[in-house]
Formats: structure tokens, C-alpha cells, sequence
């Protein structure tokens, strides 16, 4: 009998990191906090760009920048034109875009090695 | 080292009222021979256009006094001084209402200068245009001998600047420590945000919401402690770090009137439980102009609600879209509907969103919600609209020699 390959689980990012949301005009600032600094280069290689405009495809955003603060164990993205033109002009119930860090944390990541040897 | 003490009365205008006097019990458990400070931040980006529009200074008083007054018998006790951006688009005047109401024995001083003239660029509509205002202002009030300072328009972190400017006796080409104390107000300037409020790990590990403690800041010319002495929340380096890093855009590079921080090399140390060390904030010189933001009437949104319940309420809400859909011709509305449950019993809820420049299209949107009433599917209810001012912000940039801020002792 062959061996079964490994799974690979995906997992909630809210799992490993945490973070807010916050607007200045029509741009999104949301961070990403790993919750113990050993996942750092993990959310690194799993929250990118990429990453985040999948999670706000319906946002629109014109362009995502990533900010890395390793000494932080932490990123912060800007999603610029993300919030339809802000609280000033925005027909969302949530015109401020606060509630959106919630969609970042409830997006799949790959769970990391560590953590799938460990099971 | 030389140090000084700052707490928050007001993360933003609504905030609870007794995050004043809290904050003032807080900065009286600190250790003696430091200056205190506490500030109150109330001022979001169209407030000053909505004062314009709406209001009076006599509201404008009233809402200073619900802020100050629980805290102020504390203050006077501890030498606690007061900063604010209160004044909103009349410092004068609700300085002098401030001053009438506690009384000779406190000096209040107003800081003007931010509000910018209107002229024929900014357009028909145009409300109020003012800069975001350094700590220059507040630094002179402080030096009078302010024991309240009541500001306008100023850049939010200003608040916390000013004070330790004049306490620590920074100078202002020294652009490590202005970095330091311009992020010490970033940490505090939204109230219990960094002391456990708005927290984003499960609520259940922070205890007590319901009267979160508020943060002190003890500055020196390199590092921060953060503290939370009294209260229910948490303060830690997760809870920092998350205040740190909100709304910071390019972390590297946080342009604000008086310098430019630098967060690439910050650090944050837990160093017993509620308290942080931040330190290794960087400064690069300040901007030779400041941002300016004009504020604009350039519409209406229409917003209301309906609800459906029981077994068919996601049907006859979908119904009720579609009439409505049908009946109001405008290209900026959206129209979603909420399926859940209230006590088991299904309800729907759908919504209405519309902006316009023309008013009679914001009524008319409304109109034909509450037309539902008799128009509409059956047994819909419960309905709420309102129509609001859509003001616009447009930024700017001024330069700084072009603006000069001016204290008014309101007694005088």
C-alpha cells in the first residue's frame, strides 16, 4: 500500500496573526501582527499582495503597497481607492472600511510546517 | 532622566465621558516630580465643516464642558494640564464659554492661526479650509502658563507633542526626540485603542470592556512607557503595536507638521503586565509645508432601512428590492439585503444607500422606501431613513511660513 501524501491544512489567518483597519480618504490601511514572532517569515511568505487582493477583489483597489517591520514581527498594507471614495462618499454600511480587517483574518493560509509536524 | 506623564480623555468626540476623570486618576497614581498633561482628541476630518453647517458655539461649549468638567476639580489638584482640540473651528469662542464656566483660578489660553480664508479656488460650496496645525501654538500657550490649552485644526499627535516639547525642552531640529514624542501621541490619540478597546483577539481575554482604562504615556527624549493603572482592558505589546501601526500608511515615513517618523527600527518591550517600553523611534526633518484640508457641501446621501420576518421575509425583501430598483432612477444607489435571525424568528432587512447632488433625488429615494409601507410586499416595517450632508475633503498643501498661530488668554 502507498503511503498517503501529507495534507496541507489551510488554516484562518486570525490563528497566527492579529490586526486592525483604519481609512485616511479613500485608502485602507490594514496591519498584520503575528501573534508569536516564530510565524513572522510564514505570514511573510503568505500574506502578500497577491494575497490581499484576492481577499478584496470586490473593493477595487487601484494599487496595494506592503510595508515589512520584521522588528516588529508585523505588515501594514494600503490599499489605495479601496473604499469607495471614503467616509466622505461611501454607500457601504460600514463607510470607514473598520470592519474589513475581519475579512483579512478570516482568509485561508497555509498552516505552517512546525505546527503540522507537531500534529 | 527627565520625564513627563500624558493621558486621554477622548480617543475621538463621542468618546465616554468619564475617560476624563479616569485619565486623571491615572496620572495621579504617578510617581511625583514630573509634569502631567491630559488630552483630549475630538476633532475627525469634516467636523469643522459640520460645525460650519450646524452648529453654534454654544454647542460647541457644551460639548468641551461634557469632556473637561468631570476631571477638572483632579486637575487643578494634581497640576495637570490640559491640551485639546476642542476649539474646533472657533478656539476663541469656546475658550472664553470654557473659561466663564470653571472659573478665574483656571487660565485658559486659545491657539488660532490654523483656519485659512476661503477664497474663489475652493468654489461655491466650500465650508471651511484649515491646516493641520504643528505643536508651535500649543508649545506658547504652555509657556503662558496655559493650564488648559484649546486648539482648532491641529495634526492629532500635536496634543502630546507640544507638551513635551515644553517639559523636556526639546529643540526643534532634534528630530529623534520629536519622533519619540510625536509617537507617544500617536499611541494615545484614540483613547483605550492601545489599552485593550477595539482589540481584535477574541473579547473574552480582554476583561472588563465596559470601562476600559485608559493610557499613560511617560516620555522621555528616546523612549516611551506606556501604562494603564487603573481600569478594566489590557496593555500589551500586541495592543501597542496594533495602535502603532493605525492608519500609518508608509511606516517609514509618517509625515506630520513637525517631523517625519520613522518606524523602521521601533521596538516595543513588555516589561511587567499593563506595561510597554517603546523606544528606537526615528525623525527626519519636518516638511517645509503642511497638509490643508478644505471641506466642501457637494451633495446628500439618503439612507433607510425596512424589515421582513417569518418564513418568507428573504422573498418579499427581494420583491421590495426590485421595486425599488425600478422606482428611483439614480446611478449612484445601492440596495443589499441582511438574511438572519432575531430569536430564532427569520428577519430580513434590506437596505437602501444613495448619494446625489440634487436633494429632491435624496427625498424622493426616501419617499418611495416609506411608500412600501402601503405600496409594498406585505407585512414589511420598522422603517428608518435620514438624508445627511455629503462633504468632501480635498487636501492640500500650504507652506508653513505662510501660517502663524496665535495664543488668546480669553480672561484678558
Amino acid at each position: 500500500m502507498q503511503p498517503c501524501k501529507p495534507m496541507i491544512r489551510r488554516i484562518p489567518l486570525r490563528t497566527l496573526a492579529h490586526g486592525r483597519a483604519g481609512d485616511k480618504g479613500n485608502i485602507l490601511n490594514l496591519s498584520v501582527i503575528a501573534r508569536e514572532p516564530t510565524d513572522y517569515a510564514h505570514l511573510v511568505n503568505e500574506v502578500t499582495v497577491s494575497h490581499v487582493a484576492a481577499v478584496f477583489e470586490s473593493h477595487h483597489a487601484q494599487q496595494i503597497d506592503r510595508y515589512l517591520l520584521p522588528h516588529l514581527q508585523a505588515m501594514n498594507f494600503v490599499l489605495h481607492a479601496a473604499l469607495d471614495g471614503g467616509v466622505n462618499r461611501s454607500l457601504h454600511q460600514d463607510r470607514h472600511g473598520k470592519t474589513l480587517s475581519s475579512l483579512l483574518l478570516d482568509s485561508l493560509i497555509t498552516e505552517p510546517q512546525a505546527r503540522q509536524r507537531a500534529r | 532622566m527627565k520625564t513627563l506623564h500624558i493621558s486621554v480623555g477622548a480617543g475621538f468626540e463621542n468618546d465616554r465621558r468619564e475617560l476624563g476623570l479616569m485619565a486623571a486618576e491615572a496620572l495621579a497614581c504617578m510617581p511625583e516630580g514630573a509634569d502631567r498633561y491630559l488630552i483630549f482628541e475630538c476633532l475627525a476630518e469634516r467636523t469643522l465643516a459640520k460645525q460650519v453647517m450646524a452648529d453654534s458655539v454654544s454647542n460647541q461649549i457644551d460639548l468641551a464642558l461634557s469632556h473637561l468638567k468631570p476631571s477638572h476639580k483632579l486637575c487643578k489638584q494634581h497640576g495637570i494640564r490640559v491640551v485639546t482640540n476642542l476649539g474646533g473651528i472657533d478656539p476663541v469662542g469656546v475658550a472664553s464659554g470654557v473659561q466663564a464656566a470653571l472659573g478665574e483660578t483656571c487660565r485658559v489660553i486659545a491657539v488660532t492661526g490654523d483656519r485659512l480664508a476661503l477664497d474663489q479656488h475652493d468654489g461655491e460650496s466650500a465650508l471651511s479650509k484649515n491646516v493641520y496645525a504643528g505643536a508651535e501654538g500649543i508649545v506658547s500657550a504652555l509657556q503662558s502658563q496655559a493650564d488648559i490649552v484649546i486648539t482648532g485644526r491641529v495634526a492629532d499627535p500635536a496634543l502630546a507633542l507640544g507638551p513635551a516639547i515644553h517639559s523636556l525642552n526639546i529643540d526643534w531640529t532634534d528630530w529623534h526626540a520629536l519622533a519619540n514624542a510625536t509617537l507617544a501621541g500617536h499611541l494615545i490619540e484614540c483613547g483605550t485603542q492601545v489599552s485593550g478597546g477595539y482589540f481584535s483577539d477574541e473579547n473574552a481575554t480582554v476583561p472588563d470592556l465596559d470601562k476600559v482604562g485608559p493610557p499613560v504615556a511617560t516620555v522621555t527624549t528616546d523612549s516611551i512607557t506606556l501604562s494603564k493603572p487603573l481600569g478594566g482592558g489590557i496593555l500589551n505589546r500586541a495592543t501597542v503595536i496594533e495602535q502603532m501601526l493605525y492608519e500609518i500608511g508608509d511606516p517609514a515615513n509618517y509625515i506630520t507638521p513637525d517631523v517625519v517618523l520613522d518606524l523602521t527600527s521601533t521596538k516595543a518591550d513588555e516589561l511587567e503586565q499593563n506595561i510597554v517600553r517603546v523606544h528606537s523611534a526615528k525623525g527626519h526633518p519636518a516638511p517645509s509645508q503642511l497638509k490643508s484640508l478644505l471641506c466642501r457641501h457637494s451633495g446628500w446621501f439618503a439612507e433607510g432601512t425596512i424589515i421582513y420576518v417569518g418564513s418568507t421575509a428573504a422573498t418579499r425583501a427581494k420583491a421590495a428590492m426590485k421595486i425599488l430598483e425600478k422606482r428611483i432612477a439614480a446611478p449612484d444607489i445601492k440596495l443589499e439585503i441582511l438574511n438572519g435571525h432575531v430569536d430564532t424568528v427569520p428577519r430580513s432587512l434590506l437596505r437602501l444607500a444613495l448619494r446625489t447632488q440634487e436633494k429632491p433625488l435624496a427625498t424622493d429615494a426616501v419617499n418611495e422606501l416609506e411608500a412600501l409601507y402601503l405600496n409594498g410586499p406585505a407585512a414589511g416595517g420598522g422603517i428608518r431613513s435620514q438624508i445627511t450632508p455629503l462633504i468632501d475633503t480635498i487636501d492640500g498643501l500650504v507652506p508653513r511660513d505662510a501660517v502663524s498661530y496665535q495664543c488668546s488668554h480669553v480672561n484678558q
